[in-house]
């Protein structure tokens, strides 16, 4: 009887244990679909250049809404010419990640290199192309204390202010 | 040992006089003065002609300014003045009240930014970054009596302090009033201009502002790809640029050359200036200098010796 219990009690894990991975495969996902704007990444933290001003903590999300196209920003397809991406693309979870697999939204260093290229001199370098992505409509930088903001109140502190308490 | 010396002197002078007597009549003396006369004349427009087609250093640098990118944050001053380990400026570099009155270089600033409004009166205002240009061919190194001034092969007009005695001919000669006086030392005459970082140029490296911009608004590079490169924003963009590369003529061209969505008038750059290097204006001139100054005396000389032993002989 004890024996018996102890075979079912196994045989019940090896089933479970076997038929985990698939469990998922029925079941919805467990992150909605739904609107295309809950996929795309939230906050981003841009911090490969972080040196004299501390990293940007960028709110794509909250930009997705105020940019009139993804294109204003990822560029790749030509400036100011491509129609929407929506137009293209099926912006859902699943088509978003594979177009970022299949590189069809790339890194901006991917074209933009961190440092000074003098065989790219047309190309703005990877600081250079960020500004200008987000100058273009903010365009006051540096007019401290007035709307819109200036640098450091905008977008990144200085690491100087950053250590101060 | 000396009168052997002068005695041969002589004696070839007295030979002179024997084969002018010989060979060379009054009427052929003049003929063969107003001759070598004419070739001296004539020689230096020539030479000055043949200098005008030079094309300038191959593989010279140069910087492009895109006045549009440009956002007035003024970290390219900053940059300077850390590369060139000048003096902490009165003002911060995050002040923008400096933008209230239009500055010039000065012995602590190798280069200022300038604001102007949009012609519109609405829109963003325009900002001109300021400094030495580095002309292809510099009027300061031509205006200068010592030679404190090179032009360098790759590209930068240098200054040295060593033969400088201060005065200041370079200041005035330069159509963009780029170089300032160190009005502080008395003794010890500086006149003070961007070297396009020449230090770091030649150590592989990338001018301080052009380095720092954050926008991307100062390309450093050879002149060539700059100007093709200018070219082509101004073809891509038609609505945004004016259609001039200013730098590339203006005054026989400089190593600086500019971008602009306004007429460059209006961002106060000289806009009545020659295409041709201001140099040849007096390179004629200065040229005959040492020709007259040697060759004349020489010839008015022969002239009033071979008289006066004419009126000697009569």
């Amino acid at each position: 009887m004890k024996t018996k219990a102890v075979l079912t009690i196994a045989f019940c894990w090896m089933v479970a244990i076997a038929a985990a991975p698939y469990a998922g495969a029925g079941a919805p996902p467990a992150r909605q679909a739904g609107s295309p704007k809950g996929k795309m990444p939230g906050t981003v933290l841009l911090g490969s250049l972080a040196k004299k001003y501390g990293p940007v903590k960028f709110d794509h999300e909250k930009h997705v809404g105020t940019a009139g196209n993804c294109n204003e920003c990822h560029h790749q397809h030509g400036v100011g010419q491509a129609p929407s991406c929506g137009g293209c693309h099926t912006i859902d979870a699943s088509s978003f990640k594979k177009n970022v697999q299949l590189g069809r939204i790339r890194p901006c260093r991917e074209c933009h290199s961190a440092s000074y290229d003098a065989g790219k001199l047309d190309r703005p370098t990877l600081s250079a192309a960020y500004h200008r992505a987000c100058i273009k409509c903010h365009r006051e930088v540096g007019s401290v204390g007035t709307d819109p903001k200036g640098c450091t109140e905008m977008c990144h502190e200085s690491s100087a202010q950053a250590k101060a308490p | 040992m000396e009168k052997p010396v002068k005695d041969a002197g002589g004696g070839s002078e007295r030979g002179g006089r024997k084969d002018g007597k010989a060979t060379v009549n009054r009427r052929d003396f003049l003929r063969g003065v107003a001759v070598a006369g004419g070739a001296a004349l004539l020689g230096t427009p020539s030479d000055a002609e043949a200098l005008h087609d030079l094309t300038g250093w191959p593989n010279r640098v140069g910087m492009l300014t895109d006045l549009t990118e440009c956002v007035g944050c003024r970290t390219c001053e900053a940059a300077c003045n850390a590369a060139n380990g000048l003096p902490a400026p009165e003002v911060p570099f995050d002040e923008k009240s400096v933008f209230e009155r239009k500055r010039r270089p000065t012995a602590s600033a190798y280069t200022v930014v300038n604001r102007y409004e949009s012609a519109k009166g609405s829109g963003n205002p325009i900002y001109r970054k300021v400094q030495c240009n580095h002309c292809e061919e510099p009027s300061c190194a031509s205006a200068c009596p010592v030679r404190a001034y090179t032009k360098t092969p790759e590209g930068p007009v240098l200054y040295n302090q060593d033969v400088c005695f201060g005065c200041r001919y370079c200041m005035v000669a330069c159509p963009y009033y780029a170089p300032a006086y160190d009005y502080e030392s008395a003794l010890e005459p500086k006149v003070v201009k961007c070297t396009m970082c020449h230090g770091r140029i030649k150590a592989g490296g990338i001018p301080a502002c052009a380095g720092s911009c954050p926008v991307g608004a100062i390309t450093f590079g050879k002149r060539d790809k700059l100007l093709k490169i200018a070219r082509d924003k101004i073809r891509k963009s038609p609505d945004r640029y004016v259609d001039q590369i200013y730098g590339e003529f203006e005054a026989g061209g400089t190593s600086w050359l500019y971008l602009s969505g306004v007429p460059f008038g209006q961002l106060d750059f000289p806009t009545n200036l020659p295409r041709k290097p201001i140099v040849e204006n007096t390179k004629g001139f200065l040229s005959a200098v040492p020709l007259v100054l040697t060759l004349w005396p020489a010839l008015l000389g022969l002239c009033y010796t071979a008289n006066r032993n004419k009126e000697e002989k009569g």
